[in-house]
């Protein structure tokens, strides 16, 4: 689903340049929800906004879906964030005195369905994420788990190959940051391909595997022999235990059940790194 | 549809931006409400003049003094209407009996002088413009008479000391009373009114104010000894321009040659007029041109400023799929609809403003011309479309990953 290869970044500060990223390797196969995890500053978002086509690499090469997706236009590139990614913003990113519904709208305005279509979509994806009841709100008036949710259910909208998230549960309280990874869980089981970045070890937990990311480069994150997941995330982090928590469609229960037998993963053929891989395969 | 939901999204926004898209808006009323009331005021004064000297007949040539200095008369132009010179009038009783005696084509050929006097009845007197004419004048102005009759081939005759006094002559001396049979005194002499014209309006001549007698007797009772004008009636409009050099021929022999008044015919009058409204005309519209720069400047601004404090948004809707020409669009959009709301209100004002005009002053009639709606219209779209360009480029060039990182 995602290959990128040797991919460097760095920034211009007068005449010296700061490297952001330094030759990062990333496979990741449909269906997988890999999370990163990583210090404040250490280029989490820059490489989300490079897998999310919002920033270009300096070097590198970037294959999503077989497609060379570095060379494309600014239109076809529009055309994919539009169709293929779902994005949530680190900070929400609402639009403050539009409501719930037309921030989730938004996306689908730049496609080309029907008003109705629209509105449909729309409160199918703030169903998934549980606030239909609040569709009229004005975005300004949420808290803070709620505008996530929104967030969240703005990614969806579009029903994305791909969904990104930068810090979905930063800023949360314990109860809202738990409802958000609890959607994600459910994401993961309906089979998305899902990248989290977080700099929270429990939330980094719920994913099939987890990355770092420290001083420009990307290898396995270790989360320690032994250490126990704490006893809310247990729930939601065990494939087994998700199996038989809520989404009763059968989408959830084949993923479970491919989740929960590693091996069978989808797409692990590829030079993907796995969840027990110690270092990111290099090719 | 994809225009539409531009438009829709610039809507919604300029009304998150209501204070600054209100000023941006006053701009472009204002431009538009000078632009369109101006012209559409020329236009109504062109066309009453138009209609008035039609009125007075394109039959019609008038001599009187003055001179375009070495140029053809017959080719006027705004140059040559600045360079007559005035000059003391030798046209006189005699001249308009030649031209009527020998030029066949005109059918009514009318004197008049005139001298500031006063006019005494009982007590009341009023300043007029004493005036002496021939019976055939009333067939020229085709005037109306309130009371009586107007003058005529008897009272030339027999200098019977007849009268016509204008509308406000009467009112001035006789208020509401009946004149037809009183006295009136004037330079000494008692005159017999007999008529009394109803009020006339003609741009550029006065005849409410007047006291008409016959022409000799006001040669005799002053010492006024030229005619002011003579006018001249052709039998048939298409044989102006022969008639009008068979005058001339007349008039400059009797007068030795010497060329101290000129001709006017009624399509000359009709040109001059044009070509003044063509200037006038212009000087609007390059007023009007200032003001759409000034307030497509102002657009501009406002603009500006809305994209600069939504650069958030702006990359949000790129980073979710808006292509570049969408977000051009919006902000054109936005551009477009501000000037086009201030313009046509500014038209609706304009157009209230010359219905108030038509009500005080009747004689100014109060159409709004569509080429007037037409003019105000593109020149807002053109404006809005100008100076919405940069503004909405600005927001195209915006990155959406510098976007969402601004706080
Ligand atoms: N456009 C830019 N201008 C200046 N510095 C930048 C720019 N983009 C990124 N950086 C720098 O690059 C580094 C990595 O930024 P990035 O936003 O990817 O970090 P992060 O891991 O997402 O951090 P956080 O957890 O705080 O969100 C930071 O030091 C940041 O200051
Ligand atoms: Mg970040």
């Amino acid at each position: 689903m995602i290959a990128l290869q040797s991919v460097t970044k760095h920034i211009t500060d007068g005449r010296r340049k700061i490297p952001i990223l330094d030759d990062v390797n990333l496979f990741i196969d449909k269906g997988e929800f890999v999370s990163v995890i990583g210090p404040s500053g250490s280029g989490k978002s820059t490489l989300l906004n490079i897998l999310g086509l919002l920033d270009k690499p300096a070097t590198g090469s970037y294959v999503f879906a077989g497609e060379s997706v570095l060379s494309l236009s600014s239109g076809r590139l529009a055309a994919f964030r539009n169709q293929r990614i779902g994005f949530v913003f680190q900070m929400f990113m609402l639009l403050p005195r539009m409501n719930v519904l037309e921030n989730v709208e938004l996306p689908l305005l730049y496609s080309s369905l029907s008003r109705r279509e629209r509105r449909r979509r729309s409160k199918e994806a703030l169903a998934q994420v549980g606030m239909l009841e609040k569709t009229g709100q004005r975005a300004i008036h949420l808290s803070g788990g709620e505008k996530q949710r929104v967030a969240i259910a703005r990614a969806l909208v579009n029903n994305p190959e791909l969904i990104l998230a930068d810090e979905p549960t930063g800023n949360l309280d314990d109860d809202a940051k738990h409802a958000i990874l609890h959607i994600f869980s459910q994401l993961r089981r309906q089979g998305r391909t899902i990248v989290m970045v977080t700099h929270d070890v429990e939330s980094a937990r719920i994913a099939d595997r987890c990355l770092r990311i420290h001083g420009g480069r990307i290898s396995a994150y270790d989360f320690g022999v032994g250490s126990p997941a704490p006893a809310g995330l247990a729930a939601l982090a065990s494939p087994s235990a998700a199996a038989s928590a809520t989404v009763p469609d059968g989408a959830s229960d084949r993923a479970a059940a491919t989740a929960s037998d590693g091996s069978a993963a989808p797409g692990l053929t590829s030079a993907g790194a796995r969840p027990d891989d110690r270092e990111e395969a290099r090719p | 549809m994809r225009l539409a939901r531009s438009f829709s999204a610039a809507l919604h926004s300029m009304w998150d931006y209501k204070g600054r898209t209100f000023l941006a808006l006053i701009g472009m009323l204002v431009s538009s409400l000078l632009l369109a009331f101006l012209l559409a005021l020329l236009h109504n004064f062109q066309t009453s003049i138009e209609g008035q000297v039609q009125g007075f007949g394109l039959r019609q040539i008038v001599a009187m003094p003055g001179r375009v200095l070495n140029r053809k008369i017959g080719q006027f132009d705004l140059s040559t209407l600045l360079s007559i010179t005035t000059l003391n009038s030798t046209l006189t009783y005699q001249d308009a009996v030649n031209v009527k005696k020998r030029v066949p084509g005109v059918v009514a050929a009318v004197p008049q002088t005139e001298i500031v006097a006063s006019a005494h009845y009982g007590q009341k007197s009023t300043e007029i413009l004493y005036t002496g004419t021939t019976p055939a004048f009333d067939k020229v102005f085709r005037l109306t008479l309130a009371e009586g009759r107007w003058l005529d081939q008897t009272d030339l005759q027999k200098m019977a000391q007849s009268i016509v006094l204008g509308a406000q002559t009467k009112q001035a001396l006789f208020g509401k009373a009946d004149a037809v049979g009183k006295t009136v005194v004037i330079k000494g002499v008692p005159f017999r009114v007999v008529g009394v014209l109803a009020p006339k309006e003609l741009i550029g001549f006065n005849f409410d104010e007047r006291a008409y007698t016959e022409y000799p007797m006001v040669i005799d009772t002053t010492n006024v000894r030229h005619a002011s004008m003579i006018f001249f009636t052709v039998s048939n409009h298409a044989h102006v321009d022969a008639v009008s050099g068979q005058i001339d021929a007349v008039i400059s022999s009797d007068h030795h040659g010497t060329k101290d008044y000129m001709l006017v015919k009624a399509d000359e009058a009709l040109h001059i007029v044009s070509i003044l409204m063509k200037l006038v005309t212009a000087v609007t519209v390059g007023i009007a041109g200032v003001s759409f720069l000034v307030s497509g400047i102002g657009i501009m601004n406002v603009m500006l400023l809305v994209v600069n404090e939504r650069t958030r948004e702006i990359g949000l809707r790129k980073a979710v799929g808006a292509k570049s020409y969408q977000v051009l669009l919006q902000f054109l959009a936005e551009a477009l609809i501000i000037s086009l709301a201030g313009s046509g209100i500014g038209l609706g004002v304009s157009y209230g403003l010359l219905k108030l005009l038509g009500y005080y002053f009747a004689a100014i009639s109060t159409q709004m011309p569509g080429y007037v709606v037409e003019y105000s219209l593109l020149f807002s779209i053109i404006t809005g479309l100008v100076f919405g360009l940069a503004p909405a480029l600005k927001a195209v060039r915006v990155q959406p990953v510098d976007a969402l990182r601004y706080e």
